[in-house]
């Protein structure tokens, strides 16, 4: 008992500390070479210019390195997070924000604030509201045939998915090229190239939204039972639903908000997860925040040293990506599935 | 004996459809009431209203003497377990973790299981005989097995009464047997309440034979044809109006001299 | 010899649109000089026959646009391009294209507008011709059109000449090439004797501060007749959609000297974002915008990269450049080209950048 608990810990605290030691391990990472004691240096001097040193090593490590891999953390644990809570709730183990549309959604509101409303904050809201639209139209679509949710829900997806794509492609046509059209682009390519320290405060609804979904984790598995089973049990399924969903979308366009749609990472994490920890979502959840979050920084930093251009970052998920989700589903055919 | 559940004049009809009309009947502690009707009669509606998860529209249900809609949620959870027919699995889970999901209804609202939990998640699994399961994945048990983890699950909710619909279907004998075994084990070692949808008014007599209150209550059309001692419902003549089967009710002793009844069918009529 | 046969079944098929289709309102009476037939080869070698001196032109292309009010056309030129119906300088050098139509649309022409508004020649660029669907559009409404390229240096004199022979204008245009090649010649006769430690390096950002030249592009091309270090050249850069991108920190690794932006808004953009601040440029101020006259100066689709090559060698080498007053220059050059006299206000516009385009 005694052992149990200190090994509780220990997991515990690793969840933690492995992206913070990503995250500091990418500061020595990059196309310009900072030596390991310059790079010290630096940190230690709390942002004050460093006798000696170049002031372009001060900014590249707190202005392009240090916001990109904090951001990366908070952006690939909201998403990997929220795939599962979604994998959960929709009972469904392919689905993830892409799938249900969460992330066309939110860049279409954005792309709506952006063409009517000028941008900014009401960035959030939109992508938000639209985000939450989308995932309520993939349901709907995929509640018309009833019968077999598990696939119809995925169809469902896909087709609110491409409608929301079109409408965003259409505001890209008339969007004023120069000025609002790059802003457009960027929602439809992620990328956390542009993300600085105001961005940050997206992390607010990041947190909230993927706090949502960890006090509520154990209650995935109870919600995965199946409405009725889950009801029998004493769950009440309805205000868990929107509770959780509610906390996935958020968490999932906050973070469209300043990375773009990044594919793959909702459906790879989570199932990487399932291999380490098993399927039950107390452990799930906060393996697949500290997971997603370590998956996003490795392959950010590796988008960005790779060559001198930046390779935009949903390739690389989906070059790692894709192979997976085809031995997925092969072992989803046998193996622990059924 | 305490009354658990009592049933009055229900009514629930969906807008097309009238499902079923002015049920009443009643089940008290360690009792069990088995709940036979042919296919679409209404039996899995009356269950759901039982649970409330459908709402009847006339008439009246008192769990524990009080209208089932004074309950919340998790108190209605808290003295009506619930045994599924089918069951899809989706996640791998384990058996465990499977079990303890019937203790939802006794944590808090973003509240986890704790060592009380886990306790009676264990207690559970060893009643029904799974402990060598225990940490499979429940995707790799047998249809048997898995109706056992289900059972344990619900026994881990530690409610007075138990709901099952049609609990052995796609099982063979002796799955099946060893499925009223434990039922019988249950009843009369915790004094639970079983309210269970079946097909075979063999569990009727097996349950009668093994020395327990056994009631039956046949539905057809939408009304309780019948309710009572299982002789006096499931008798040849009933077999005949409901279901439209020539049936013969035969009696026969075992090793112990117990009576137990059997029914052989003849043709449809 | 198919392409051959193709060809001439194409002139045949034109021609004989073209008279059936024009019949009918050609007056009996002395036929003009202009109006007798001729045939000029375009960019890419292909023999287009013209009936006469174009009346209504389209350009569905910017270099074209700017081309054809530059050889003094701009008034029969019903149809043509947003990028040049948007340029407030073109506008005033030719008032009427404020009337102009816009024909094409994201790569697409409209080709029911063209032929309603009796269009009798259309100026596309290369990529167009290589589109089949585009170019089936076009050869199904029996108008003439040339194609121009303009990738290169050398292409842009070709391009010149083409359009100025296509509208009969071929020494107005031939003018243009020489003052083109000679302000190439001004820069590399003096550049070649500047010892290579006073060249500066250079980033040049095209559109988008991250955006860039490689190897074999205009940009690339016009930079380098100033004799800098034009640092993106040396980066493995990946090629996306025609277009390059850099990342910040690769900036950080070349440290260029200097850094000009094609666009406007991106000097200041540069300038003032907190992660392009630790940038030696940067920090030493030495961000420019590159002058937008009737387009972006040094831009493929730009009819006035001589003047961007002469604005950089000024800039970057001023004491070997002291001769050259370029605003002089450009009063001079759209005096000599458009025929235009531009305000101390309008060059201060254009030199800045600012308030030379409309928005869309």
């Amino acid at each position: 008992m005694k052992k149990n608990l200190k090994n509780n810990f220990i997991i515990k605290a690793a969840l933690i500390l492995a992206p913070l030691v990503m995250i500091f391990l990418t500061l020595f990472l990059g196309r310009y070479r900072i030596g390991i004691i310059d790079v010290f240096r630096v940190l230690f001097s709390g942002g004050r210019e460093v006798k000696g040193l170049p002031i372009e090593i001060s900014t590249i490590i707190y202005q392009l390195r240090l916001p990109r891999a904090i951001a990366g953390a908070f952006i690939g644990a909201s998403l990997a997070v929220s795939g599962a809570a979604f994998q959960g709730v929709f009972r469904n183990p392919l689905v993830n924000s892409g799938i249900l549309g969460v992330s066309s959604g939110a860049a279409f509101g954005a792309s709506l604030s952006i063409i009517f409303f000028g941008g900014g904050l009401s960035n959030y809201f939109f992508s938000f509201a639209f985000g939450i639209v989308a995932v309520l139209l993939s349901y709907l679509a995929g509640r018309i045939y009833g019968s077999t949710p598990v696939i119809t829900l995925v169809l469902g997806g896909v087709v609110v998915s491409s409608f929301f794509s079109a409408f965003t492609s259409l505001f890209k046509y008339i969007a004023d090229p120069y000025s609002e059209l790059p802003a457009l682009t960027f929602w439809t390519m992620g990328s956390l190239a542009s993300i600085g320290y105001k961005q940050f405060i997206a992390f607010i609804p990041m947190f909230i939204g993927m706090g949502m979904i960890y006090i509520s984790r154990w209650k995935i598995n109870v919600l995965s039972m199946g409405q009725k089973e889950a009801t029998a049990l004493g769950l009440d399924t309805k205000i868990y639903q929107v509770f959780i969903i509610g906390g996935a979308t958020l968490a999932t366009t906050s973070a469209v908000c300043i990375s773009g749609t990044i594919g793959w990472i909702g459906l790879i994490i989570p199932h990487i997860g399932r291999m380490l920890v098993g399927n039950d979502n107390s452990k799930l959840i906060p393996i697949s925040m500290s997971l997603g979050a370590c998956f996003l920084i490795a392959m950010d930093t590796a988008s960005r040293i790779i060559s001198s251009s930046e390779i935009p970052i949903g390739i690389l998920t989906s070059i790692v990506g894709t192979p997976f989700f085809v031995y997925l589903l092969k072992r989803t055919k046998g193996g622990g599935w059924k | 004996m305490e009354e658990i559940l009592k049933v009055s004049n229900l009514s629930f009809s969906y807008p097309s459809k009238n499902i079923f009309s002015e049920v009443s009947f009643s089940l008290r502690k360690g009792e069990i009431i088995c709940l036979m009707g042919p296919n679409g009669c209404g039996k899995t509606t009356l269950l759901d209203n039982i649970m409330a998860i459908l709402h009847y529209d006339k008439g009246e249900i008192t769990l524990m003497g009080k209208p089932i809609y004074n309950y919340k949620r998790r108190e209605i959870a808290q003295n009506i377990a619930y045994v599924p027919q089918i069951h899809n699995v989706v996640f791998p889970y384990t058996v465990e973790q499977v079990v303890m999901m019937g203790r939802t209804a006794h944590l808090g609202y973003f509240g986890e299981p704790g060592p009380k939990d886990i306790e009676y998640c264990n207690k559970a699994i060893e009643k029904v005989g799974i402990s060598h399961l225990a940490k499979k994945p429940y995707s790799q048990l047998s249809g048997g097995e898995v109706k056992l983890v289900l059972l344990a699950r619900a026994l881990s909710q530690n409610s007075p009464l138990i709901v099952m619909d049609e609990p052995t279907t796609n099982l063979d004998f002796k799955n099946i047997l060893l499925f009223l075994e434990t039922i019988v084990d249950l009843s009369k070692k915790e004094n639970i309440s079983i309210l269970m949808a079946t097909h075979s008014p063999e569990h009727a007599f097996f349950f009668q034979s093994k020395g327990i209150v056994v009631k039956a209550a046949l539905m057809s059309n939408g009304i309780i044809k019948d309710f009572g001692e299982p002789e006096k419902v499931i008798s040849e003549e009933n077999i005949k109006t409901v279901y439209g089967v020539n049936a013969k009710i035969n009696t026969e002793y075992t090793e112990n001299n117990h009576k137990i009844r059997s029914i052989t069918l003849l043709g449809t009529i | 010899m198919k392409k051959r046969i193709s060809i001439i079944f194409l002139c045949i098929l034109i021609l004989s649109i073209i008279s059936t289709g024009c019949s009918q309102p050609m007056s009996t009476e002395e036929v003009d000089r202009e109006d007798s037939p001729y045939t000029i080869t375009d960019c890419i070698g292909r023999e287009v026959e013209l009936k006469g001196i174009p009346k209504r032109i389209a350009t569905l292309d910017p270099f074209a646009g700017q081309t054809v009010i530059m050889l003094g056309h701009g008034d029969n030129m019903p149809a043509t391009v947003g990028g040049v119906k948007r340029d407030l300088l073109l506008q005033a050098i030719s008032p009427t294209l404020a009337e102009a139509k816009v024909v094409k649309e994201s790569g697409a022409i409209n080709a029911e507008a063209v032929l309603a508004m009796g269009i009798d020649i259309l100026f596309i660029k290369g990529d167009m011709y290589e589109n089949t669907s585009e170019k089936e559009k076009i050869e199904m409404t029996g108008i003439p059109y040339v194609v121009i390229n303009y990738e290169t240096m050398e292409e842009q004199f070709k391009a010149f000449s083409v359009i100025g022979d296509a509208l009969k204008e071929s020494s107005k245009a031939e003018m243009m090439i020489n003052y083109y090649k000679d302000a190439i010649k001004r820069v590399e006769e003096r550049v070649k004797d500047i010892p290579l430690e006073e060249r500066p390096k250079l980033y040049h950002s095209v559109n988008e501060a991250l955006r860039t030249d490689i190897e074999g592009s205009l940009g690339a091309e016009w930079i380098g007749v100033t004799g800098v270090e034009n640092v993106s050249l040396e980066g493995d850069l990946l090629l996306k959609k025609r277009k390059t991108f850099t990342t910040l920190e690769q900036i950080f690794v070349w440290d260029p000297d200097i850094i000009i932006c094609n666009e406007s808004g991106v000097d200041k953009f540069i300038l003032q974002d907190e992660k392009w601040a630790g940038l030696r440029a940067v920090r030493e101020g030495n961000v420019y915008q590159i002058p937008i006259g009737v387009s972006r100066w040094g831009h493929p689709s730009s009819t006035e990269t001589p003047l961007a090559i002469l604005w950089l060698a000024n800039l970057l080498y001023p004491q070997y450049f002291s001769d050259i007053d370029i605003k002089n220059e450009i009063k001079e050059y759209y005096k000599t080209f458009y025929d235009f006299e531009v305000s101390d206000e309008i060059i201060e516009n254009i030199l800045s950048g600012v308030g030379i385009r409309a928005p869309k």
